[in-house]
């Protein structure tokens, strides 16, 4: 009798073994461990370890399939608490000079570790992250293979900063335009779009360079001091000529990326177009409102869906999918 | 006679290789950060600029003795709505390497990005 059981648990070893595997290879995760800083970094990213009651990852408000943003207007942390700001996009960081909306962190490393010990958002101190890693076996073991050293704040940054700067998006229908000269790779509308970008909409002059952002900090209106009282940038330099101003996010990826602005005051493109079609139209008292945008661009109809075409156009094949809606 | 038969050809050749075409193609450097710059000059007069793989600028392009005349149709434009010309002498320092000197540029962020900016060919470790 005792050999029956015994042959009739080892019969459920061998599925339990495959299954097990199989769960572990959709996770992504290598079944040897990360080899490389932004493998390590991955998992870390996806992990609820690094939230003080385990219920919150980095993963729960950058969400991949949305280009690591988020849908809604400010996400939802720990203790089902309401953050203060829009998530941005966790891509294409690499070229950036300043991060979150006010620029309070100067590199990627040092913009990883501070959600971690928000109280809103995963509300863990570092000191604490740190000696789980250590204390998890796991953890212990990778960071060894990858640092040759055991969990420590540093490499924690490391890690997460490799990660994100894995984040990078090149393949988008207007790069294929441009770089290797497809003319079908865009619509017609999109290349009108384009002209309009850096014309008659003057979008370029803020959205210039590689990820469409020229990294400055610009007040485009959304400050009031009433309804809209998110000072921006002059919390973090104390410059009365700081407030109200934010920093000129990248376009990649912006169609799948809603909803906008710091606040995720606009649910669509359109709502954006429309903005700045209309700046003082849409919010009549800003304070400190940025000189380029003191008029209307008077788009027609025609003008603003080209806008709108171009930038979809920057979307990275990987979220096309997301965009057929457009 | 046959050697003088010899020196012509070779100066004939050398008369209708086009001296002009030797900026055609994709310049590289690299900078900190693991970033990688390209423009790329192609025979329609048209290039285009990434960085990371990423497009940058693009636009219209001479070359003449050596000399670059460009307008890009993104980017440096002046109050008054037109595109910003650029002009600079292109220095050979090796077949495969290049310098961009000023000649006049009136975008001047573009001019500090430009000027004594050396790239060199994919793949050649010539620049430093």
């Amino acid at each position: 009798m005792e050999d029956l059981e015994k042959i009739k648990s080892n019969r459920l070893v061998l599925p339990a073994v495959l299954i097990i595997c199989f769960a572990v290879l959709q996770a992504g995760i290598s079944i040897t461990g990360p080899v490389t800083k932004a493998e390590l970094g991955r998992l870390l990213f996806f992990d609820r370890i690094l939230s003080a009651d385990r219920t919150v990852s980095c993963a729960s408000c950058h969400l991949p399939e949305y280009a690591f943003s988020d849908t809604m207007v400010t996400s939802i942390g720990i203790g089902k608490q309401k953050g203060l700001r829009n998530t941005p996009s966790a891509m294409n960081l690499n070229l950036q000079r300043a991060f979150f909306w006010d620029g309070r962190s100067k590199t990627i490393e040092e913009q990883a570790l501070v959600p971690i010990e928000n109280a809103t958002e995963m509300n863990l101190p570092i000191a604490e992250a740190v000696r789980r890693l250590q204390r998890s076996k796991r953890y212990s073991a990778w960071f060894r293979d990858v640092f040759h050293a055991p969990p420590s704040r540093e490499n924690l940054a490391e890690s997460l900063g490799a990660f994100e700067r894995s984040l990078e998006t090149s393949d988008t229908p207007f790069d294929n335009w441009k770089l290797n000269d497809d003319q079908d790779a865009v619509s017609e509308s999109a290349k009108k779009g384009f002209v309009l970008f850096n014309g008659k909409g003057k979008c370029v002059q803020c959205h210039f360079g590689a990820d469409f952002t020229t990294n400055e900090f610009r007040n485009i209106g959304l400050f009031n001091g009433l309804n809209l009282n998110d000072s921006g940038r002059s919390a973090i330099t104390g410059k009365q000529e700081d407030i109200g101003k934010f920093k000129v996010g990248s376009l990649r990826n912006i169609a799948v990326t809603a909803p906008y602005m710091h606040n995720g005051m606009f649910k669509t493109l359109e709502d954006v177009i429309d903005f700045y079609n209309n700046p003082a139209g849409i919010v009549s008292n800003a304070i400190n409102r940025d000189e380029l945008l003191s008029g209307s661009l008077n788009l027609t109809e025609g003008e603003k869906k080209d806008l709108k075409a171009f930038m979809v156009a920057l979307t990275d094949k990987r979220f096309e999918y997301l965009t057929r809606k457009h | 006679m046959k050697i003088s038969v010899l020196l012509a050809v070779v100066f004939s050749a050398v008369a209708f290789c086009n001296v002009d075409d030797e900026i055609i193609g994709i310049w590289q450097l690299k900078l900190p950060g693991n970033v990688t710059g390209t423009i790329n000059y192609r025979k329609d007069s048209t290039f285009v600029t990434s960085v990371n793989n990423k497009i940058f600028t693009s636009g219209k392009y001479t070359y003449k003795d050596k000399v670059m005349t460009f307008v890009e149709d993104n980017g440096c434009r002046s109050n008054d709505g037109n595109y910003m010309t650029g002009k600079y002498r292109i220095n050979f320092f090796a077949p495969d390497s290049i310098e961009f000197e000023l000649v006049y540029d009136s975008c001047g962020g573009r001019r500090k990005d430009l000027n004594q900016l050396k790239l060199g060919r994919p793949g050649k470790d010539k620049i430093k």
